[in-house]
């Protein structure tokens, strides 16, 4: 009888500490805020924009922001905390493994889809293939006439993206295959301004992301494979890249992993992936 | 009924532990630089802070965002304010970047003005003067008649920093003081173009018409997903074994009460 006595007391103090816990949060301002950030490749970034935004949208309680510096930042932030989504167009590197590692976090990645880039030149230009072999010399510098790969007796102009680009990241590690440096005759430029240097000079080369491949410059082919969403999902194109999203292992939050399902959702963002130019997952 | 006692005793000891930590007599620091962009931010979440930790002696200065993060890293202030992504070189194993408040420039119009929508190219062209006539991107036949703030403006600075990559207005711009004042002006002339941060957009209202930039609209959406090409994004970065009184204010500036501060000063919160 004084058992049950007792266990009352303290099942009722415990209901009352609970109250009173709670009451100090919500008056010390701490009321649930629901905000969401996802921080990383620029490569994903496109697509994360219209699909954080058609979540906003149908979760008005929910505020998502959507932040660049490059899948290594993404990832480091995750781990830190202060991102809940790391975009990513590389795997996790051994050293951010080892932070995780050091925090105490686990990490899990979810794919949603492929990007590409393709080279192009003008129109006239009589090359149409290359090896990737040849593009990693052209672009070292050690090949700098196109009559050296079948082309015209004329100097190969270079044409790069930014390096701040996911573009550039993917032209990096698959054609200079990450060691070999790229010459500094490369001029740097926009996709605009690339795409408009192709179409007004013969003896330019340059890439593109796929979505940005538009009228007035020619793509060339790799090793005879032509870069198109179907031979880049059937991996035959050389140049592809898997991307996706980290998070957090077990995170508790129902609207990450509803995130993740619209990113996979054929009619979200598989869609909204194909309308930005980038390889979905099917 | 010893247990009862024993129970309650607990109870009233933990109320105390709490009661006594929020009233620890001792003096605390804190100083926080960097953005001078944010520093209006700034202020009214320390004024908010203060509030709250009557023994939290807060001090923030200006200085720019990267000043304010060598300054971190020499542990010669706790907090930097940053408006803009940490550059590689800035971001290390100890840098901790807390995103805070997005805003954002608009490209604003006189509401008659046939045009709706510019590219961030064309904003460049107009600005720099390489574009003087309207019909040069779809509108009247018209000279375009550009509006910018004074020298030393902050808005100023951001407004050349992210949509002129860095470069300045055209010399032939008239010269502003203020964001009310530009709405003002572009409000009065169908050929004006000028910009407003975020801030004073609410008070211009329907008297000037907002542009979209690259055919997305500025609305809040689009500033949080950063679609909207000229966007600010608002961070403090803490760095290695950051104080007690660093960490307390970056939850203050994320807790609910902090971020309807952010919101009550026109800018878009982030929770």
């Amino acid at each position: 009888m004084r058992q049950r006595h007792t266990g009352n007391i303290i099942f009722k103090t415990g209901r009352l500490l609970t109250w009173l816990v709670w009451l100090i949060c919500l008056m010390s301002g701490t009321a649930w805020a629901k905000g969401i950030l996802f921080k990383g490749s620029l490569a994903v970034l496109p697509v994360a924009q219209l699909v954080a935004e058609a979540y906003m949208r149908e979760n008005p309680s929910v505020l998502i922001s959507v932040d660049g510096g490059g899948t290594a930042r993404g990832i480091k932030a995750l781990i830190q905390g202060t991102a809940q989504v790391g975009m990513a167009s590389v795997e996790i590197s051994d050293e951010l493994k080892h932070f995780a590692d050091e925090k105490g976090v686990e990490l899990v990645f979810h794919k949603i889809g492929h990007d590409s880039v393709i080279p192009v030149v003008h129109p006239y230009n009589p090359v149409y293939s290359l090896s990737l072999e040849q593009l990693r010399q052209a672009y070292a510098g050690t090949i700098s006439n196109w009559k050296e790969i079948g082309g015209k007796d004329a100097p190969i102009e270079l044409l790069t993206l930014s390096r701040l680009t996911g573009s550039y990241d993917v032209w990096r590690g698959y054609v200079m295959t990450g060691e070999t440096p790229m010459t500094p005759d490369a001029m740097q430029c926009s996709e605009e301004r690339l795409h408009r240097l192709i179409r007004g000079n013969p003896n330019a080369i340059g890439y593109l992301p796929i979505k940005s491949v538009s009228k007035g410059v020619r793509p060339l082919s790799i090793n005879g494979v032509y870069g198109n969403v179907s031979s880049i999902m059937a991996g035959k194109f050389p140049i592809r890249r898997l991307l996706g999203l980290y998070v957090r292992k077990g995170d508790p939050d129902p609207d990450i992993r509803e995130l993740v399902r619209y990113f996979r959702d054929p009619d979200i963002g598989q869609y909204l992936m194909k309308s930005k130019g980038m390889i979905p997952l099917e | 009924m010893r247990k009862c006692i024993l129970i309650l005793g607990a109870f009233v000891l933990l109320i105390a532990a709490i009661g006594g930590c929020k009233s620890d007599p001792k003096y605390e620091t804190l100083l926080v630089a960097g953005s001078t962009e944010m520093l209006p931010y700034t202020k009214a979440l320390v004024k908010g802070l203060s509030k709250k930790r009557k023994n939290l002696l807060i001090s923030y200065d200006g200085g720019g965002s990267t000043p304010g993060i060598i300054a971190l890293k020499r542990k010669a202030i706790d907090v930097a304010a940053v408006s803009r992504l940490l550059t590689d070189d800035e971001d290390d194993a100890y840098t901790e970047s807390f995103l805070i408040a997005k805003s954002c420039i608009a490209i604003i119009v006189h509401p008659d003005n046939p045009v709706k929508n510019m590219t961030t190219e064309q904003v460049y062209e107009v600005f720099d003067g390489r574009s003087q006539n309207w019909k040069a991107i779809g509108g009247n036949d018209a000279p375009i008649r550009l509006f910018t703030r004074k020298y030393g403006s902050y808005t100023r600075k951001a407004f050349q920093k992210i949509a002129m990559d860095g470069g300045v207005v055209h010399d032939s711009a008239l010269r502003i003081e203020s964001g009310k004042e530009m709405a003002d002006a572009v409000a009065e002339d169908p050929d004006a173009i000028g910009y407003l941060p975020l801030y004073d957009i609410a008070k211009a209202g329907d008297r000037v018409s907002l542009l979209s930039i690259n055919w997305v609209r500025m609305d809040k959406y689009s500033i949080l997903s950063g679609r909207y090409p000229f966007t600010r994004s608002f961070y403090y970065v803490l760095y290695h074994k950051p104080p007690d009184a660093a960490k307390a204010f970056l939850r203050f500036a994320l807790s609910g009460e902090g971020q309807k501060i952010i919101e009550e000063m026109d800018a878009v919160r982030v929770r």
